[in-house]
């Protein structure tokens, strides 16, 4: 998707092994065809930002991440679940966001077009996004990189060619070796397009970097609630199969709907930013702020229970269960001294539950769950019966109270 | 003070250490904890103020700050169980002024009504979880004590007292006014005496507190009280209404004017000190007074019921009403509550979607059933004040 002139644009596909890479890519004249076996692919594109723009924050990110998103890989970096707004360096309050203390951030599960329109400059159409399988990292400073990251299924193929628009257009292709714990071998080729459209050249290229984010090689999920879950989930962290180590701490990032709320005082997080009163219902909260996010230490070796609210949510028409559901994020966080974690080609530290970590930090993440409470709502055609009914007793109980009170006794 | 009832002050002192320490096992080793939530708040707040801030850093705390400043010992002592035991001297200390006040001819008599708080599980546990309730109803009986001895000022200025640590014994200012006008000597100067040194109290530490901690002491402690709309699920019988009047934008009457039908009856009951002002009929209707504020009350959780429950012992020492009928009464009370804490449980710890018409009906039967109680109080009473009406004229 362009924006405007003196775009560039670089493809990325990372194959399973040096075979996938062989078998399953074909070079043509003006095109690369690669038949579909699940490899991952993130195509960037870096644009000017117009000159009319009329720029009121210093950085913005926007995230989504989809429900079939593929997660944390080499070339890709961790998302929040659903739509993230990060929003630095604002010079005007942004209503219903949540202000932390690095960022501004607005969170909806669902995508929402005007939400985006709001950040982003009026050639972007954000209709033209797929967000039923992509994930989007885009961030606007000075630039706008648009990164869109997706998986090419088995049953299709994708052909990467020159379009109008692209600029600069660079296609990587690669697999990568087995290596240490944080350093990232990529081995393939790298393709450039000339200005007709034809393909210039291909280089063999092997990339070295180190990364910042990993997997833990525990597949199993550690999050869950504990039953039952009521209007006060407890959010169960099982970290017994983890072992304490030096310069490292676990952590559950969670940013959840306002429907939800942390007593500060009863779970003590790290921090917490956005909704955080105790007694508003949800439809009170002031300024319309969509929710919370809050950082909370977990222990090694052991459960961890963190414990959650639910708030009164507003009455509706036909009574029922509000669901709300959130993703906490767990990971362990260590400091390495070393800079060039920072460094990845695919991925730049951005705003983000990162930045309130030093640029050393390398995190390593474990596999999470979407949580749900349903919370119970009046029905608001029950409001009149009730009324009316409560208006008759306080009436006539006292009038009955008043009556005894003042007539004698047989 | 006898052998009888120095065992029951034992037996009372004994039971209260026994739930005290069992308190903090199960806070350490169990997941629901026995410390009430509200004494996490004083507690905080009191850490606040033993470094020197302002209790009201603490979200939640709404109170007088002298609370978290009984509780900065908690602090000192690195001890979070410290309070709780001041908690319970108050509450020792309230059963040995009901003691003190019964007035009842067989002794026996007078340890069972005073059983009813000493070796009340309810109080017990109320006052060993960190519920402050039990230094509120200490000053309210030091208070009618000194009524009883003719200290009128010293009854004066803990009323004021009381008043300033929680709004509502304000009530009691008009039944202890034509009390104390209609003894036989100093009437309308003993009127006087007691109102100027309850509101020297009043305004002295309120003024003390204002100057210390400025508006957000009248904010919390006060306007905050007045203007409350408790959205979430209580016995009240406003919940539901509260509920929908704090979320829908078509908003009746009855959140800005609740107070209506509790002032028309808490007052509307006062008449009945008329026909007779001893102080045992003044104490009768402090309960009847104390029970229809509650009943009537926007916001109604179990802590309440222990304002009226120190009156309990002294209008059960008077009362004509039958073992039948008091067990009735019982049954009603206890039946409509155990039907309201089931669908309350259905609610807050299951989800379930319970408002209307379970909770809400649960909640009627709660307050009409507590409406009916109070009838059969105020006919009782009625009986009582026309005896002993009688009985001066002959």
């Amino acid at each position: 998707m362009s924006i405007s002139g003196g775009n560039k644009t670089r493809v990325t596909v990372l194959f399973k092994d040096a075979e996938d890479l062989q078998r399953n890519s074909v070079n043509a004249q003006d095109s690369i065809i690669i038949k579909g076996r699940g490899q991952l692919v993130q195509r960037r594109t870096t644009s000017e930002l117009p000159h009319d723009e009329n720029k009121s924050f210093g950085t913005v990110r926007i995230t989504w991440k989809s429900p079939d998103s593929s997660g944390v890989s080499v070339i890709a970096p961790p998302l929040s679940s659903g739509l993230n707004i990060y929003v630095s360096g604002s010079s005007k309050q942004i209503p219903g966001a949540v202000h932390s203390a690095k960022y501004d951030l607005l969170h909806s599960d669902e995508f929402s077009d005007a939400l985006v329109r709001q950040f982003l400059p009026k050639e972007f159409n954000p209709t033209e996004l797929m967000l039923k399988d992509r994930d989007y990292d885009i961030i606007m400073d000075d630039k706008i990189s648009m990164n869109e990251y997706y998986m090419i299924k088995s049953d299709s193929n994708e052909t990467l060619k020159y379009e109008d628009g692209y600029g600069k257009l660079e296609v990587g292709m690669f697999f990568a070796e087995p290596s240490d714990h944080l350093d990232v071998n990529l081995n393939g080729l790298r393709c450039t397009w000339s200005s007709t459209g034809q393909i210039d050249k291909c280089h063999k290229t092997y990339l070295f970097y180190q990364r910042a984010h990993t997997e833990s090689t525990n597949s199993n999920t550690i999050v869950e609630h504990l039953e039952p879950i009521g209007l006060h989930p407890t959010i169960r962290v099982d970290l017994r199969g983890e072992a304490p180590s030096e310069n490292c701490e676990h952590y559950m990032y969670l940013a959840a709907p306002a429907g939800l709320f942390i007593d500060k005082f009863q779970s003590a997080p790290v921090f917490i930013a956005g909704a955080d009163d105790l007694e508003m219902p949800e439809y009170k909260i002031d300024n319309g702020t969509w929710g919370f996010e809050s950082l909370f230490s977990l222990k090694p070796g052991q459960l961890n229970d963190i414990k959650l609210h639910a708030r009164y949510v507003t009455p509706q028409p036909w009574g029922n269960s509000k669901l709300i559901e959130y993703n906490p994020i767990i990971f362990q966080a260590c400091d390495t001294g070393n800079m060039e974690v920072q460094n990845s080609p695919f991925y730049t530290r951005s705003l983000g539950f990162e930045s309130f970590f030093t640029n050393d930090t390398v995190f390593k993440h474990f596999h999470s769950a979407t949580l749900s409470v349903s919370v119970p709502a009046a029905n608001t055609n029950d409001f009149q019966a009730v009324w009316f009914v409560t208006s008759m007793c306080l009436v006539l109980s006292v009038a009955y109270l008043l009556i005894k009170v003042f007539t004698r006794q047989r | 003070m006898d052998l009888a009832t120095v065992s029951l002050f034992l037996g009372a002192l004994a039971l209260r250490i026994g739930f005290f320490f069992y308190g903090i096992y199960q806070d350490k080793y169990f997941e629901v904890k026995y410390t009430d939530v509200d004494y996490f708040v004083f507690n905080d707040a009191a850490s606040y103020v033993f470094h020197g801030l302002s209790p009201y850093l603490r979200d939640t705390y709404r109170y007088t700050p002298l609370l978290s400043w009984l509780l900065v010992p908690n602090h000192y002592l690195q001890w979070i169980h410290f309070g709780k035991m001041m908690f319970v001297l108050f509450d020792l200390l309230t059963g040995l002024l009901i003691l003190n006040l019964l007035e009842v001819q067989s002794k026996r008599k007078k340890l069972i009504l005073s059983s009813l708080w000493l070796l009340n599980f309810m109080v017990i546990t109320i006052s060993t979880r960190g519920n402050a309730e039990s230094v509120l109803c200490f000053l309210i009986l030091l208070s009618l004590y000194f009524l009883k001895v003719r200290q009128f000022v010293l009854s004066g200025l803990f009323l004021g007292f009381a008043i300033h640590f929680k709004i509502y014994p304000i009530i009691y200012s008009i039944p202890v006014a034509i009390y104390v006008y209609r003894q036989r000597e100093g009437g309308l100067l003993n009127v006087f005496k007691v109102g100027v040194a309850a509101l020297l109290a009043l305004a002295g530490t309120s003024y003390w507190m204002y100057q210390i901690y400025g508006m957000e002491f009248l904010d919390n402690a006060y306007f905050y009280h007045l203007t409350r709309t408790d959205h979430r699920h209580n016995f009240s019988v406003f919940h539901m209404l509260l509920y929908f009047e704090s979320a829908l934008p078509t908003a009746s009457f009855w959140a800005k004017l609740a107070f209506l039908p509790q002032a028309a009856v808490t007052l509307g009951v006062v008449p009945l000190l008329i026909r007779d002002s001893s102080f045992n009929n003044l104490l009768s209707l402090l309960f009847i007074q104390t029970f229809a504020f509650v009943t009537y009350n926007k916001v109604c959780t179990s802590q309440y019921f222990i304002w009226y429950l120190i009156f309990l012992p002294f209008y059960l020492a008077r009362t004509n009403i039958t073992l039948k009928r008091g067990l009735v009464m019982t049954l009603i009370w206890v039946g409509t509550q155990g039907v309201w804490l089931f669908f309350g449980y259905l609610l807050e710890f299951k989800g379930k979607n319970v408002f209307y018409p379970c909770l809400f009906l649960a909640s009627l039967s709660f307050f009409l059933g507590n409406v009916w109680i109070l009838g059969q109080f105020i006919d009782d009473l009625k009986v009582k004040s026309e005896l002993s009406e009688e009985k001066k004229k002959r």
